[in-house]
């Protein structure tokens, strides 16, 4: 039953992306497959579709999960042009990665011709207390920095591994993709859709 | 045998319905084959005279129609011979019915396959045994059977010799894709390196290189002599600032050393992004002080691993490409793993000789990582979806099923790393054999290879020392490379400072492996002489 409703929905694109081995396929799966893979194998691209209720409004979510290293960057304007909502995955064991972040939303940002964009941005691997070097405060400063002229844009920690915030993560991220469409993000549009006219 | 009875008329009925239905009136047999890569290649090893006859014979069996062709082909002195024939009788037939039937490109590879595939028996060089098919894994093992006249490795022949072999790799390379019904595109393009100024007996083809980048790309590195130049200015570079002379370029061998010493345990290698900021830096400081800048001794794992890749990224030409594209993008349409395995070594073979020797540096230090992929936790597919888009050009890897389709590819390269650099048995008796091929029809019917069992008694053979003293030693039974090197630099040097080269007859220069047996190679080319040098 739940299936023909969804088919009623209009899919949302939500894409992953981030630095090579920060965990974005060991996301995307724990949140869609409900199981945490041992395998380390890399993502060249792939994607999952999962239908979901958030706040009692039927969601159903086209997850791509993308290839973190910089070589296969051939495909990454395409699909970024194409995402309504992104994921920035780092992890907080990797030092590397996170200094990537800021350049990625830098580049969601020059892609979309955009100043505000519904992008969440995702501390992975809290469970490896012992190898973390990332603070929670040191992810939250450069998230509000973004957020001083881009109010769409959060931070969260996850565990892929244990599912912590794992459902949290894709669901505030739909949150923020509805905040944006009522408000700045319909107007924007509709702006550009005028000067088009 | 009755099985065969059977199939030998129906094979040569099918070929003769073909020219019945296709209105054969043999046109003059002037068909430009400078354009079909087979024969372009084929014809270049033949010397002038023997390709003549080779066409001689092709235009009889075009003309007779009742000619045995099976007789014939058995008669010939080597299927690379019979290939020649073949393909000018088919090139012929093209020409003379283009309009053929409603799909002619179907139906021509499957006239040529069978024939073609009974000489790959015999020419199918790499006899490799499948040992065991594991369910869990893609990949099959494979092992090479020892062989007397020892294994033969790229790197072991003189320049000449390579440009012969690579020209009897091309042949190869398209008859096992003919046999699969598949014709790539070979990219010929003006030769980037001018003919040699002395051509000699069999002038070697001079493949050109296709630049995958626009010249732009030499404008954008900013003068930079390191990164994104061609492998050869770099060690045109090198040798501007008195570096020792090396088959790979400096800084490509200093980033894999810092690798293997520190690399290998690094979990994620080659998959974790380095620092953007450090590996700027690390460049800036290769500008100022050279390949062995020693930052690349200090650099974290991550970033020689990136700047590594970054490197490969930025070469004119990837270390995989050149005029072959198009083989790399069908390898995966050979039937099976053998044959693609040796395709992968014949595209090894025909790469140009630095991009050969470092994709073998790269390789070698995959090969490592995977060695310790308990620790570093990168898998053979981990580690191949990562490498592939620095060694392919972007145009094998710029979709995902492209990718997925270069990745199997590099995947081969890392796993049959001992396979892939292996210059073929067969190729190297076809490269001996050169001169002694074929002297006109009457003799067809002698053996190409006479070869001569060994003496009871021992033979002598001449031998040049380090020092340039030649003298003539005798070759007991059972004498092995390593023997005679022991033998002769044993006192007060250590004998591993030496090689032993098999010279002489149509090889200019081929380092001999440990275990050779020279009386066995002196029966192969029995003009050979031997050569001891420092190595």
């Amino acid at each position: 039953m739940s299936k023909s409703v969804s088919k009623s929905v209009k899919p949302i694109k939500i894409v992953v992306i981030g630095s090579g081995g920060v965990g974005k396929s060991a996301l995307t799966l724990q949140f869609s497959k409900s199981k945490f893979f041992l395998d380390y194998d890399p993502t060249i691209e792939d994607s999952f579709s999962k239908s979901c209720y958030i706040d009692n409004e039927m969601a159903r979510l086209d997850i791509l999960d993308t290839a973190g290293q910089e070589e296969f960057t051939s495909m990454r304007e395409q699909y970024m042009r194409l995402g309504q909502a992104f994921l920035v995955v780092f992890s907080v064991t990797d030092r590397k990665g996170f200094e990537e972040v800021d350049s990625l939303i830098q580049l969601i940002y020059r892609v979309k011709d955009r100043e505000a964009f519904p992008i969440m941005v995702a501390g992975n691997k809290i469970d490896l207390q012992n190898d973390r070097c990332i603070d929670q405060s040191l992810a939250q400063e450069l998230v509000q920095r973004h957020q001083e002229f881009n109010p769409y844009c959060a931070y969260i920690e996850t565990s892929a591994k244990t599912r912590l915030n794992v459902d949290l993560v894709f669901h505030d991220l739909v949150r923020l993709l509805r905040l944006y469409n009522a408000k700045g993000g319909s107007k924007q549009a509709k702006k550009s859709k005028c000067s088009l006219l | 045998s009755t099985q065969k009875a059977t199939e030998m008329p129906k094979s040569r009925r099918s070929s003769k319905d073909k020219q019945d239905g296709g209105c054969v009136s043999v046109p003059s047999l002037t068909v430009d084959l400078a354009e079909d890569p087979v024969c372009q290649g084929a014809v270049a090893w033949l010397q002038k005279s023997e390709s003549a006859l080779l066409f001689d014979i092709a235009e009889r069996l075009l003309q007779n129609q009742e000619f045995d062709m099976d007789a014939v082909r058995s008669q010939m002195p080597s299927p690379l011979h019979w290939v020649i024939v073949k393909r000018h009788i088919d090139l012929v037939k093209e020409r003379a019915c283009p309009s053929d039937g409603a799909d002619p490109e179907a139906s021509s590879p499957q006239l040529n396959q069978e024939p073609l595939a009974d000489d790959l028996g015999r020419m199918n060089s790499l006899r490799i045994d499948a040992k065991s098919l594991e369910p869990s894994k893609s990949l099959q093992e494979f092992s090479l059977p020892d062989d007397p006249l020892g294994h033969a490795f790229v790197g072991d022949f003189s320049e000449k010799d390579m440009e012969q072999l690579r020209t009897l790799a091309h042949i190869e390379l398209a008859v096992q894709f003919e046999k699969a019904g598949h014709r790539p595109a070979f990219r010929y393009t003006a030769p980037l390196t001018p003919a040699p100024a002395s051509p000699l007996p069999p002038p070697s083809p001079t493949f050109g290189w296709r630049r995958h980048k626009s010249p732009s790309s030499k404008s954008r590195n900013g003068g930079s002599s390191w990164f994104g130049v061609s492998l050869e200015s770099m060690l045109e570079a090198e040798r501007k600032l008195r570096l020792p002379e090396t088959q790979v370029p400096h800084l490509v061998s200093s980033l894999i050393n810092r690798l293997q010493s520190c690399g290998l345990n690094e979990e994620g290698i080659f998959r974790v992004s380095g620092s953007v900021a450090a590996i700027r830096e690390l460049r800036s400081q290769i500008e100022t002080d050279g390949p062995n800048a020693p930052k690349i001794a200090k650099a974290d794992p991550h970033d020689a691993a990136g700047l590594l890749k970054g490197f490969l990224r930025d070469l004119p030409t990837p270390l995989m490409s050149g005029p072959y594209v198009e083989y790399y993008r069908c390898l995966d349409q050979l039937p099976t793993m053998h044959q693609r395995l040796i395709g992968v070594n014949l595209l090894v073979m025909l790469l140009p000789s630095v991009a050969c020797h470092t994709l073998k540096a790269v390789v070698d230090l995959l090969g490592s990582v995977l060695d310790h992929h308990n620790e570093n936790l990168m898998s053979l597919r981990a580690l191949a979806t990562v490498m592939t888009p620095s060694l392919l050009p972007e145009e094998l890897t710029s979709t995902l099923g492209d990718s997925e389709r270069s990745a199997a590819i590099v995947e081969l390269l890392i796993n049959y790393r001992q396979f892939a650099w292996r210059v073929p048995a067969t190729l190297v008796r076809h490269l001996r054999s050169n001169k002694c091929f074929f002297h006109g029809l009457d003799r067809l019917n002698e053996p190409v290879e006479e070869i001569q069992q060994p003496d009871p008694d021992e033979e002598s053979i001449s031998l040049t020392l380090p020092d340039g003293s030649c003298q003539n030693i005798s070759l007991p039974r059972e004498l092995t490379a390593w023997d005679l090197l022991h033998r002769r630099c044993g006192s007060g040097n250590n004998p591993d400072d030496f090689n032993l080269y098999e010279i002489g007859g149509n090889i200019k220069e081929r380092r001999l492996p440990a275990n050779t047996q020279l009386r066995q190679l002196l029966a192969v080319n029995p003009k050979m002489s031997l050569l001891i040098r420092h190595a």
